[in-house]
């Protein structure tokens, strides 16, 4: 009886553990990609990132995100035949979706207003969003994680995400996604 | 009794006149000091400073009186005394002493300028510093001049725009006719009038001109040879609405309500006072989310006013619904609140310190009307037609249905019960109806069912307290084409894809299976759905309450 007692209270106590988005699988997977992102051929990034953007602008294009959102997934889901590309075109997606969030209507105006080249200004524009975010984040964080320490940089990146995505009004999927591409995009 | 020097007395009753006299004029509230700009703190200040080492060197408060004040019983007689009041058996009296008893002079420098500050206080705030900075400008203006050239500003040349180049090459080989959204901009040259003085003007002509145009701005034509019988019966006219129009510059100086909306509920006060008007800055920067702790007994309390703060004045979201000020959370009352209100509207009113406000309020309602009658009849005398006949069935039906509320009583003022309940939440509000100084109101009474400190969305609390405030308040979310459920975030690829459905996952629009998954809520965009929900109530509530 004692055993069974003492095996019902250790489920409860992990289930939340074990939940697919718990703060533990959360960060692993956070660590995954980090990894992934280090591992990846610049060329199969830029490609992926290209083939978000290409669909978002022709296929996928709707007024309902989530109609766009659905449509992009099985695009890449599609296109995506290893777990690397998956990992990858995960963030590519979540960054395309969520570009609003960091670059305005009114700022995307401006840009095309002002700029002559007006995918490099806005490629620099949400870069510098991306760059602001993570230099919070490195500003904030009491951790110091060495470069090769992918742990230690999950659990400060869904730390972070996790405790201003209510404060900076941006998802916690967004925040981890900008972090991490721009941590790449320095690299 | 001992006799007690002048300047002790004098100084003390002085001060304690300026004290009632700004609580009188509600300069002395915490709020209004609170809300001070740093102009006018410093104008405060240096007029305490100044002032008061003034007041206290120019009567000399650090030396002793030459005259005293003594007051005296029924038996007591000093001689040498003059009496200068007696009321019945007791009597006060002055005379010259060397040795009075006074307030040491330390006592007596600190008194001089509080009595300064609180001269300062009555004096300056906000407005009439902002008023005192600005009247340096005004005088200057008086000496400026009017420009000897009209000088067209040093525009740059116009951008081209993009796109345009082919467009004018065509316009100017004839291959279009127009040039459309094309078409440069020329500069705007319009000239305005030059009121200002001239160079060569007499000042005596410019002060002709300057009255003239003081009468020019009058309705009522000076050469008109009914000028005087008009402006006779424009007078005549005004003197009877007399209360009306000194009520309302009464209540424009006081900064008195415009509405007065009461909630009664039956939690303790959060904070340990049983109203708050202290909120200008309070709603400032609300956080989305709001936990409390587990064993906090204010729990509920400090949930409510989160959400009153975030549903009524959180400016992050849409326009404010109203003045917090206008507001007031009766903490503490009966949970048959409403019942009471209904039995007994003065005296409950009178007992949660409410009536002041709505009698105010239903008051100014009254002279706005009056007002509007005064206007009518001046616009009449003006033009020499006959007043306009009253609005037509039409015109009343297109006000009550325009987006905004119309201010009347009942849309002015309101009243809200919002009780807890240990049960299940009521769904539906119990309305009852009283009557209150000849008009008739309704109350609302919603129960809302005790909240789990632990959850920090607090969504059953947030519809409560909007159907208790909102008369048929309905949240319809505009997400169905999200077409979310629970298996949508069961895939084990693309977790970070899977959570922006959480974005179609509204808690405000019943999709409670969330509030079982605590790694989910973790991660919830709950500011995403709260925008919507906080956004849509202020727009129906805009719609049934209003200010005058």
């Amino acid at each position: 009886m004692i055993k069974l007692i003492l095996l019902i209270l250790v489920s409860i106590c992990f289930a939340n553990e074990n939940s697919p988005f718990s703060s533990v699988q959360r960060q692993a997977y956070v660590e995954k990609v980090i990894k992934a992102f280090r591992e990846a051929n610049p060329n199969v990034l830029k490609q992926i990132n290209e083939f978000v953007d290409q669909k978002e602008r022709q296929k996928c294009r709707s007024f309902f995100e989530a109609l766009t959102l659905n449509c992009l997934q099985l695009e890449v889901k599609n296109k995506c035949k290893d777990e690397t590309c998956t990992i990858l075109s995960d963030i590519a997606l979540v960054n395309k979706v969520n570009e609003r969030l960091f670059v305005s209507r009114e700022e995307t105006y401006k840009i095309s207003q002002k700029s002559e080249n007006y995918a490099e200004a806005y490629a620099k524009a949400l870069s510098t969003k991306y760059a602001n975010l993570t230099t919070e984040l490195v500003l904030m964080s009491k951790e110091n994680c060495s470069d090769g320490d992918y742990k230690c940089q999950a659990r400060k990146i869904d730390t972070y995400c996790q405790k201003n995505s209510d404060k900076k009004n941006l998802p916690w999927q967004a925040c981890v996604s900008a972090v991490i591409t721009f941590m790449d995009m320095k690299r | 009794m001992k006799p007690v020097g002048t300047k002790s007395i004098f100084l003390l009753l002085f001060l304690a006149l300026s004290t009632m006299a700004g609580f009188q004029f509600q300069k002395l509230d915490i709020d209004k000091i609170q809300n001070l700009s740093y102009e006018a703190w410093f104008t405060i200040s240096f007029f305490t400073v100044v002032v008061g080492t003034w007041f206290y060197a120019f009567f000399r408060l650090g030396s002793k009186s030459k005259s005293h004040i003594r007051f005296l019983g029924p038996s007591q007689k000093y001689p040498s005394d003059v009496p200068l009041v007696e009321i019945g058996k007791l009597a006060i009296y002055s005379g010259q002493s060397t040795n009075p008893t006074e307030l040491p002079a330390f006592a007596m420098r600190v008194l001089s300028l509080t009595l300064a500050f609180s001269l300062g206080i009555l004096g300056f705030d906000s407005r009439t510093v902002n008023f005192m900075m600005d009247t340096p400008r005004k005088i200057a203006n008086v000496n400026q001049y009017c420009p000897d050239e009209i000088t067209v500003s040093k525009q740059k040349p116009p951008q081209p725009k993009q796109g345009c180049e082919l467009v004018k090459r065509a316009y100017e080989l004839g291959l279009v006719k127009d040039l459309g959204t094309c078409v440069d901009k020329e500069i705007d040259k319009k000239m305005d009038l030059c009121t200002l003085r001239q160079r060569d003007e007499p000042a005596l002509h410019f002060l002709a001109r300057q009255l003239s145009s003081v009468y020019s701005k009058n309705k009522f034509n000076v050469s008109d040879s009914n000028f005087h019988s008009r402006m006779s019966a424009a007078f005549r006219r005004q003197l009877g609405f007399f209360n009306a129009l000194s009520g309302k510059l009464r209540n424009v100086v006081n900064s008195a309500p415009k509405a007065s909306h009461h909630i009664f509920t039956d939690l303790k006060s959060p904070d340990g006072r049983s109203m708050h008007r202290n909120c200008l800055s309070k709603y400032q920067k609300l956080s989305h989310i709001f936990s409390v702790g587990d064993d906090d007994p204010k729990a509920n309390s400090r949930i409510l006013e989160h959400i009153y703060g975030q549903m009524l004045f959180n400016p992050q979201y849409d326009e404010m619904a109203g003045l917090c000020q206008e507001y007031d959370i009766h903490w503490n009352s009966p949970p048959d609140s409403c019942d009471q209100l209904v039995r007994n509207p003065m005296g409950f009113l009178s007992e949660y310190g409410a009536i002041s406000d709505v009698t105010l309020v239903l008051n100014r309602i009254e002279e706005e009307r009056e007002l509007m009658r005064l206007r009518v009849q001046l616009k009449s005398i003006e033009t020499g037609q006959p007043p306009p006949l009253p609005p037509t069935a039409s015109v009343i039906m297109a006000n009550l249905l325009r987006p905004r509320a119309y201010p009347t009583a009942t849309t002015v003022v309101s009243f809200q019960c919002l009780m807890s309940s240990a049960g299940a939440a009521s769904d539906k509000p119990r309305m009852v109806y009283f009557s209150l100084m000849g008009k008739q109101f309704q109350a609302r009474e919603i129960k809302f069912k005790l909240e789990r400190p632990a959850d920090s969305l607090h969504a059953d609390m947030y519809r409560s307290f909007a159907k208790t405030m909102v008369d048929d308040f309905h949240y319809a979310t505009a997400r169905s084409h999200w077409n979310v459920n629970e298996n949508s975030f069961s895939h084990s690829d693309y977790p970070l894809t899977q959570l922006e459905y959480l974005k179609g996952m509204d808690i405000f629009a019943s999709n409670d299976w969330i509030q079982t998954r605590s790694d989910l809520l973790e991660v919830y965009p709950y500011y995403h759905h709260l925008y919507y929900f906080v956004e849509l109530f202020r727009e129906q509530y805009r719609m049934q309450r209003t200010r005058l």
